[in-house]
């Protein structure tokens, strides 16, 4: 009877002393990148047929793997009826790594706009991977036309 | 001559013969016991012993009067309805002295496993929007939430595919769907719940990992009739629920009808602006626009029960229609966040649930065997509605229902056999086979999850031996055997669209394949050993150790695309092997006088847990980010929980604490923790029973701390979570109008309006808080 009791507890003791041991041998790395986009600004306006450079700093606690620069319509479909009569979205995706996996890298992208792109709402954003796979994005909007009428 | 009591009683699980006993200890406020009273039962009678204990023998099914009297105690009496072998604990008044309510003292239980018994009354009082949410109040158990309605529950950790729920024997589904997809069972109109934790695969088969809650909406309810109307009304979302219990019993026929509704309004959070995904978004008063919604469910069941046979045949409906935050489905929208022109409107995106069940149990029971058959057939329909929207330039609103994106129409049929047989006295066997159909069919314009087929075959055997009085022993084993039909689904759009890009053929390919047709094959054997042993009078001991599987779903093996809600690019893996481990549970129950305590230590070890693995390579699809593929890799889980309740004079005092540590072991020897860890937490309330007057009696406040600590161990790509302590105060009373006798309760949850963030919170990952301040009136109205 004794003998249940105080195996129940060393069972017990065991139990806490395996969770508390060899706790996360200090390399499991759950610590995202982090983005701050320095151009474009927020509802900043472009006008097709420019270059939009895109220029963002990258940091990790133990180094950058790589990243992706994408820039789509954010029209969100409300328009998408008389859609096929119009001019083309713009589309852009660019992605590459991150030189000698470095924990801090600014990215500079310069961005052709065509000149026959369909105005509106755009999002452009980055998605950027650390060597550990943890993953951070950000997007912003922009307006990509010669006049903004909202 | 006043008197008064207060019983608790805690029931023996189901078993469920022709001959039932009743068993019972007598005792004090104090908690002593009293020796040598009287207790009648209808009409047969018995005196305690010196430790103030009773029992009934070979009692038959039906109702019972009894009356208990001792010397310089108020007498106390009773009708009970006998329809399985029960245990009471029954508390005398002194003469003269004023009503105390005790809290809840559990009898030592025979069962060879960790089980925990909540009753309607619980559930009321700790009523709050769902029934995930609400049994999130049990130690251990914890809710997945999106919303202020929708909630699906966790056990240690575990959800999803690795916890089973179940209503009146028969699992129920719709639990594989995703984190914004709650659980489809009203709680004010829930009978009874019985949370097993630890063993669960012996018979429920896979799902069953992290152990089952079981739903019982089978009580058979009081000749006569009886009724119970509760309603429900709170700040933070402005709703108001409401639910209807009704019964009938005539002789051997009875009649249930249940049914419910509520609706609510966008929630608030007391913050005014959140970040997600380096947007700022505003939110105007704290409003989540578009978090608006309803619900509504019915219940009608028919039963007719003899001495020998039981037959219960029940329909349900459930149905909930709710708003998503805009703002941040998807990528951020400022817009979207901006207030509607109405909080109580339910726009575009939502979701649409239809949940329809239809179960028929019967019993054929004999003095010494009984056979037992269940039968269940459910239909989950749930569709989401967002605004037409596609990130692929070429492709065209459907013309019909255009705004539909997803939508799935599960069914499912279960059926099960069990023939359960006493030998001698001391045990008893258990042999059953389970049989499980689902199809799975999907519409819209966006594409999530595979159409399936899987049938599931399961043989099972369990055996109980009371080797003396205070030793139990239980043996389980099980065989499955499963078929999943997976259909492929090749994306045209998605291929247009990827070529039209410019994108090699070959990627093109593997892209637009968003599910390969899959015909797999699973079996799986398990077993199961449980111990209970009484250490002494107050103090029992279980150890259970068990082995535990889980076939992969569809969506593991065949998925390929960006997850919509978790907004991530997923691929499913063929080559997944089945889901096994180990689970090991030590429960010491402890109880003497006023104190009682429930402690359990558990471990869980998989050989092979299935886990989304970051590749660290881009999807080529928009807005893909990396790709996460399925893997398997060893895991780990354990922790320690429990639960102490103590009651002094007037004052009731509870403490609960769950400990939980996981993390996958990698051959790699970096072990990251797994997803969805509750971080540790802990409550502690106390209770004040006021003197009663003669309009309101069973005065009681309640004060309540709820505490948890910071989760820092998350899987990758989840969200640090800051700890947090919150306070609730409540207070209930029951009125005393002749007849008519209401309960009301007013509460007022997170009394200082504190900020704070619920790991396991869909939500969470979009820096949206829980609730603020919020006062909740709960009224319940007898009928009789």
């Amino acid at each position: 009877m004794k003998k249940i009791a105080s195996l129940s507890f060393a069972l017990i003791g065991l139990l806490i002393i395996s969770s508390c041991s060899d706790d996360d041998n200090m390399v499991a790395d759950t610590t995202k990148p982090t983005i701050q986009i320095i151009t474009p600004t927020d509802d900043q306006e472009i006008e097709p047929g420019s270059v939009l450079n895109f220029k963002a700093d990258l940091k990790d606690n133990i180094g950058l793997a790589s990243y992706k620069i994408e820039v789509h319509s954010a029209e969100d479909g409300h328009q998408h009826k008389a859609k096929q009569s119009e001019a083309e979205e713009f589309h852009y995706d660019f992605s590459a790594e991150v030189p000698s996996k470095s924990p801090e890298f600014t990215v500079e992208k310069p961005i052709n706009v065509p000149e026959d792109v369909k105005e509106g709402h755009y999002h452009v954003g980055i998605t950027v991977l650390d060597v550990n796979g943890n993953q951070n994005q950000q997007f912003i909007e922009v307006f990509i036309g010669d006049e903004h009428e909202h | 001559m006043r008197l008064l009591l207060t019983v608790v009683l805690c029931m023996f699980g189901y078993s469920i013969f022709a001959q039932h006993q009743l068993q019972g200890v007598v005792k004090n406020t104090m908690g002593e016991t009293i020796a040598n009273s009287h207790i009648d039962l209808s009409s047969n009678c018995v005196d305690t012993d010196p430790l103030g204990r009773f029992t009934f023998n070979n009692l038959k099914s039906g109702t019972y009067t009894l009356k208990v009297s001792a010397e310089g105690y108020g007498i106390y009496q009773e009708k009970i309805i006998l329809d399985q072998s029960k245990q009471l604990t029954i508390v005398l008044e002194e003469e003269g002295e004023e009503t105390l309510e005790t809290i809840v003292i559990h009898t030592a239980q025979q069962k060879a496993y960790n089980q925990q018994k909540i009753t309607q009354k619980y559930l009321q009082d700790n009523y709050s929007s769902s029934l995930a949410k609400t049994l999130a109040n049990v130690v251990g158990l914890d809710a997945v939430t999106i919303g202020s309605q929708t909630a699906k529950p966790m056990m240690r950790g575990l959800g999803f595919t690795r916890l089973a729920v179940t209503e009146n024997g028969i699992k129920q589904e719709g639990q594989q769907w995703g984190a914004d997809h709650g659980l489809e069972i009203d709680a004010l109109t829930t009978e009874s719940v019985e949370v097993i934790k630890g063993v669960g695969t012996i018979t429920h088969g896979s799902d069953a990992i992290a152990g089952v809650i079981e739903v019982n909406n089978e009580i058979i309810p009081a000749n006569g009739f009886k009724g119970q109307y509760a309603t429900t009304a709170q700040s933070v979302n402005k709703s108001w629920a409401n639910g209807l219990n009704l019964s009938y019993k005539n002789d051997k026929n009875f009649y249930k009808f249940k049914t419910s509704y509520s609706i609510f309004a966008d929630f608030k959070v007391p913050v005014d602006e959140i970040t997600y995904l380096g947007t700022k978004i505003p939110l105007t008063n704290g409003t989540m626009v578009n978090t608006a919604g309803n619900e509504f469910s019915v219940y009608g069941q028919w039963g007719y029960v003899n001495d020998y046979f039981q037959s219960i045949l029940s329909i349900s409906q459930f149905q909930n229609k709710s708003g998503f935050f805009a703002g941040a489905h998807g990528i951020p929208s400022v817009n979207d966040a901006k207030p509607d022109g109405s909080d109580r409107n339910i726009g575009m995106p939502y979701q649409q649930v239809n949940h329809t069940k239809v179960t028929y149990h019967a019993k054929w029971q004999n003095t010494h065997d009984a056979w037992d058959f269940k039968l269940g057939f459910q239909r989950n329909h749930r569709q989401e509605y967002s605004l037409f929207h596609t990130h692929y330039s070429n492709q065209v609103a459907p013309e019909i229902n255009p705004d539909l994106e997803l939508d799935f129409k599960l069914n499912t049929l279960n059926a099960e056999l069990s023939y359960k047989k006493d030998w001698l006295l001391d045990h008893t066997t258990i042999l059953g086979v389970q049989s499980q159909y689902q199809t799975n069919d999907i519409e819209g314009y966006s594409y999530l999850m595979p159409e399936y087929d899987r049938w599931n075959i399961g043989i099972f055997g369990k055996h109980t031996w009371n080797i003396a009085a205070d030793w139990n022993v239980e043996l389980g084993a099980r065989y499955d055997a499963a078929h999943l039909n997976v259909s492929e689904y090749f994306d045209d759009v998605l291929y247009d669209y990827l070529i039209g890009r410019g994108t090699a053929e070959t990627d093109a390919q593997t892209n637009a394949q968003r599910s390969i047709p899959l015909s797999k094959d699973f079996s799986r054997g398990n077993a199961a050993i449980g111990v209970s042993y009484q250490i002494s009078e107050g103090w029992e001991s279980t150890f259970t150790a068990a082995s535990n599987f889980r076939f992969p779903t569809a969506m593991e093996v065949s998925s390929n695309g960006i997850h919509h809600g978790a907004f991530r690019h997923e691929q499913g893996n063929p080559d997944l092997d089945v889901e096994k481990g180990w689970a090991f549970d030590l429960s010491q129950h402890f109880h003497k006088s006023n104190l009682k305590i429930n402690a359990s230590a558990y471990l869980y070890y998989f050989t092979n847990y299935i886990f989304l693995k970051p590749t660290g390579v881009f999807s080529i699809l928009p807005h893909g980010g990396q790709v996460y593929r399925y893997e398997q890799s060893k895991a780990m889980l354990t922790g320690l929980e429990i639960d102490a309740l103590y009651q002094w004079n007037k004052f009731g005092f509870q403490v609960q604490a769950a400990y939980l540590y996981n993390k996958q072991i990698s051959d790699t020897g970096v072990d990251y923790p797994l997803p969805f860890s509750t971080p540790t937490n802990g409550q502690f309330s106390v209770q004040y029973h006021f003197n009663e007057s003669k309009l309101l009696q069973q005065n009681q406040l309640q004060l309540t701390v709820k505490t948890a600590l910071q989760q820092n161990r998350i899987a990758q790509n989840e969200e640090v979570t800051p700890g947090y302590t919150i306070v609730n105060v409540q207070f209930s009373s029951a009125l005393n109008f002749k007849n008519f006798k209401p309960q009301i309760r007013l509460q007022v949850n997170n009394v200082f309006n504190t900020v704070y963030y619920h790991h396991n919170s869909f939500y969470r990952a979009l820096d949206i808080p829980e609730f603020g301040r919020n006062i909740q009136l709960f009224i319940t109205i007898p009928i009789n």
